[in-house]
């Protein structure tokens, strides 16, 4: 059984729908990467898995570890954030406390999901600073938010993320913020702890580089939709979805390593990502689209196949 | 965007003399921090010259010092011979058209208040209307677009607004400043499209600040590294990438994710210990020792100079011994 099963997952502001039938599965230590531009709906639908969209009609079904949590007791869901399932984001600095101690708010959530005493959480903050590998934990502790760089910040919220040894862990472009250096550091502390708690992780990124280092499986997400979903190597290998194919040309360099992407043209998709309030009918990519059909402005195409799963008209003949 | 043939083609600046010149430009702001220290490099006309680095390095800063938004504590900048340095605003006036720039964030760059028409015509109304249109078609936009505002636009078409706006005046140096860092991915490829396809038609020289490496490595002829405040490497792109001398510089390369899995799965990695020190106290001696694997004692005091190495300019006592 799949720690996490969503199915025909749809998220709708009023009568904008941001999300429309998505579905996907993550494993017990293995990443799901979530790839897609601005609006393509990747941080709404995980925010919706967190039960986090107060105003949003969501349907369809989200299993966690066999439970249902669509229409969840907002207590129920409670006592899973936190402990069970965890979030990081992109701004470490937004999602802190500036009047708490780092140990403070890492401690408070351990307190509140098992029972612990003062001492114990304060002892388990510091263990899970050492642990993320912030130096001089104990003292660091004692600290505020304001006291760490953008780096340390980000190892104190996946510190407070696992304090409670979660199964399921989404990180929301937990590196874009950073430095590359940096975030060497941090994808290498994310799939250190992965191994040792065997999580399963959402990885939501733009960072094409990001999901090839360290994603098992990658969900292509456009214009609120899935438009392919395949393990890694195979998205990078042979992306079958047109968006998937002008997406991977649109860095430079692809398959080649970085020494070799000097000079020539980019083979640019045209247009800009749509915006939910004004999705196109038929497949949402089609007026971007070179190898679009009449078809394709009328129809959406179904997310097909098994071990790939592509929606596209033409999948099959191209 | 190597257009070796504008470059050949441009009959302005004789080949021997270069666009852009800076020489030991530093920036000592208030409270004494030192955000550049000592940075010279050369920009010819026609050529991309990339400055890349972490936050807080001092790439910006030196941008916007050679545009001269910022005045330099000291050291000099020549643009076309002339030395730009310490001109008054007034003084300048005539060379902001050669000169311009391109920034990040394209809203925060365009006026609110102003149709895409007063944006890119200028204060002093220097094109008129057709001119503008022109210009619009020629970043990719339509002519409606002159009447609206910027809030209007997309971030993709904001910036080619910004982009329009820069050659309004017919420039030979476009400072871009992580102008595609902003973008949807698909439509950071149009941007630098466009920036290669200008360049070629009209012979612009760009200097391109970008903390994205890979980008850099697609639209760069040579590259600097810079680290707190200083240039730590400096070189063709081709061969500093192939190849890079200082330990800086390789373990930045190193630390880029490429969108290849095989690649991924195999390829070698430094990964830095700790963070860049900040600027307000840099470290004594070579300032990246504290996180350098090749550090002996002589870089805790002594800092290196730029020499020549393999073909191009090292900041390091040890860029031999490390290849």
């Amino acid at each position: 059984m799949s720690l996490l099963r969503v199915d025909d997952l749809s998220v709708a502001f009023g009568r904008v729908r941001v999300v429309d039938g998505v579905s996907f599965t993550v494993d017990r230590g293995r990443t799901l990467g979530i790839v897609g531009e601005s609006g393509s709906g990747k941080s709404v639908s995980t925010l919706a898995i967190m039960g986090l969209l107060r105003g949003a009609s969501v349907t369809g079904s989200v299993t966690f570890d066999g439970e249902e949590l669509v229409g969840a007791p907002e207590g129920r869901l409670r006592s899973l954030r936190g402990a069970r399932m965890s979030m990081i984001f992109q701004d470490p600095l937004s999602s802190l406390h500036p009047f708490y101690t780092v140990g403070e708010q890492i401690a408070e959530a351990y307190r509140l999901h098992k029972k612990a005493s003062r001492k114990a959480a304060h002892e388990r903050a510091v263990e899970m600073l050492g642990e993320v590998g912030i130096p001089a934990p104990r003292r660091r502790a004692r600290e505020h938010p304001h006291r760490f760089s953008g780096g340390m910040r980000q190892r104190v919220m996946i510190a407070m993320a696992l304090a409670c040894e979660p199964d399921l862990l989404i990180a929301d472009e937990p590196t874009t913020a950073l430095d590359v250096t940096v975030q060497a550091q941090i994808l290498e502390l994310i799939q250190r702890l992965q191994s040792e708690y065997g999580l399963g992780i959402i990885m939501i990124t733009h960072d094409l580089g990001v999901v090839a280092r360290i994603a098992d499986d990658v969900l292509v997400m456009y214009g609120g939709r899935a438009a392919e979903r395949a393990a890694s190597a195979r998205v990078f290998d042979d992306p079958r979805h047109p968006y998937t194919q002008g997406l991977l040309a649109s860095v430079p360099g692809l398959g080649r390593g970085i020494e070799g992407s000097g000079g020539g043209r980019l083979r640019a998709i045209p247009g800009s990502p749509p915006s939910p309030s004004a999705f196109p009918p038929g497949c949402r990519f089609h007026p971007r689209c070179s190898v679009a059909l009449d078809i394709c402005a009328t129809e959406q195409p179904a997310l097909l196949g098994t071990v790939r799963q592509v929606a596209c008209h033409r999948e099959g003949e191209m | 965007m190597k257009s070796v043939r504008a470059a050949l083609d441009a009959p302005t600046v004789p080949e021997s003399m270069p666009l852009l010149e800076v020489r030991d430009l530093a920036m000592t702001f208030r409270g004494g921090v030192r955000a550049v220290d000592g940075v010279g490099f050369e920009v010819a006309q026609g050529e991309t010259l990339g400055l890349v680095g972490e936050s807080g390095c001092g790439k910006s800063t030196t941008g916007r010092m050679i545009v001269r938004l910022l005045e330099p504590t000291s050291g000099t900048v020549h643009l076309n011979g002339q030395d730009i340095t310490h001109l008054s605003q007034r003084e300048l006036l005539p060379l902001r058209g050669t000169m311009q720039m391109i920034f990040q964030d394209p809203f925060s760059s365009l006026n609110p208040r102003h149709t895409v028409n007063q944006i890119v015509a200028g204060p002093r109304r220097v094109l008129g209307r057709d001119q503008v249109i022109e210009l619009l078609e020629r970043v990719g936009l339509a002519p409606e677009h002159a009447d609206r505002f910027p809030h209007e636009f997309s971030g993709g078409q904001a910036q080619r607004v910004g982009i329009a706006r820069a050659l309004a005046n017919g420039p030979k140096l476009i400072v871009c400043d992580e102008a595609v860092s902003a973008l949807d991915v698909s439509i950071r490829a149009q941007i630098i499209n466009l920036l290669s396809d200008l360049q070629e038609e009209r012979g612009l020289a760009y200097l391109f600040i970008a903390h994205d490496l890979s980008i850099v490595r697609h639209v760069c002829t040579r590259v600097a590294v810079m680290y707190l405040g200083r240039i730590v490497e400096i070189g063709p792109a081709a061969s500093l990438y192939s190849d890079p001398a200082h330990p800086y510089t390789r373990a930045l390369l190193s630390a880029v994710p490429v969108a290849d899995p095989k690649i991924e799965a195999v390829r070698e990695r430094i990964v830095l210990r700790g963070d860049p020190p900040s600027p307000a106290a840099p470290p004594p001696g070579c300032s990246f020792h504290p996180r350098c694997a090749l550090a002996q004692r002589r870089c805790e005091s002594e800092a290196p100079q730029l020499r020549e190495v393999r073909g191009r300019k090292v900041a390091c006592h040890y860029a031999e011994t490390s290849a």
